[in-house]
């Protein structure tokens, strides 16, 4: 939630923070205070770890990002050509598999 | 009301040489799709264009620098850095693809094994990854999916491969010899 500005409250505001409960969300008042300084303080950590679990996650995916991209393309020749052999000796694609047909 | 997808109806090739690698591809992609749906007229069409993909030696030339670029780049992600397990992995992966392919191989095995290099090179990397120490749940969650996700890359490339050599062990050719699916055809 954050800091709530009220029309004729202080500049600052008053810090609010939304809870879920089985019940639904609540509206959690934590003030302008200490209270709610140290409530913004720790929502504020939780989305810099939040930011910096994902960059990380990012920056592995996209060190192989090209070597996936050759990846993907090679076996999409791969099924291809696979296919087409198999379709040329005859063979079916049926169910996730390729058979014979008898006769 | 045929219920099955509807795929144009594609002509086979006039000319020996038509358009790009990917026009080729997606061409005998829907060649493929409808000879399944039971078009036999299908059938010899993808013969005629796969007939002429061998004298596109530029396309040839092509997949395997793709296989060979693929089996590179994850060789160097498998390095992490070091540029001794990277020669280390290369050769793993030149046996492995010899071993696959043998003496004698088509453009067909070559493509299937580069499949299954690839594949084993990015489970190795994945398997790495997953087995390091990660800071946050989150980080572990997500090198666990991308392991799980190789394994099952792993699976299927090598079922494929296994597919064809089955089917070749017993005989199994296509009527047509093309020279595509006819060994050293790059």
């Amino acid at each position: 939630m954050g800091w709530d500005r009220k029309r004729k409250g202080p500049a600052g505001g008053y810090f609010y923070l939304s809870v879920r409960t089985p019940a639904g969300v609540k509206k959690v008042y934590y003030g302008r205070r200490t209270a709610g300084h140290l409530a913004a303080a720790a929502v504020e950590q939780r989305r810099q770890a939040r930011l910096k679990v994902r960059t990380a996650i990012q920056a592995e995916h996209d060190a192989t990002a090209d070597a996936d991209r050759l990846a993907d393309e090679l076996a999409v020749w791969a099924d291809l050509l696979s296919s087409a052999w198999l379709t040329l000796t005859g063979h079916v694609y049926h169910r996730g598999e390729w058979r014979k047909p008898h006769g | 009301m045929d219920k099955q997808k509807q795929v144009p109806k594609a002509e086979a090739p006039k000319k020996k040489r038509h358009g790009s690698v990917e026009s080729a591809r997606e061409m005998v992609k829907l060649l493929t799709v409808r000879a399944n749906q039971g078009h036999p007229e299908a059938v010899g069409s993808i013969e005629k264009w796969l007939e002429a993909f061998p004298e596109l030696k530029p396309e040839c030339r092509a997949l395997d620098e793709l296989a060979d670029k693929a089996v590179a780049a994850w060789a160097v992600s498998v390095g992490f850095g070091d540029k001794l397990a990277e020669e280390a992995a290369r050769d793993e992966a030149a046996k492995l693809k010899q071993e696959l392919t043998g003496d004698s191989s088509s453009l067909l095995d070559r493509v299937l094994a580069s499949t299954v290099v690839v594949a084993h090179l990015a489970h190795t990397r994945a398997a790495v990854m997953a087995a390091q120490k990660a800071d946050h749940p989150g980080i572990r969650e997500a090198r666990e999916r991308v392991l799980s996700a190789a394994q099952k890359r792993l699976a299927a490339a090598v079922t494929a491969h296994r597919l064809l050599a089955r089917k070749k062990g017993k005989g199994v050719r296509p009527k047509a010899k093309l020279k595509i699916f006819e060994p050293s055809a790059a």
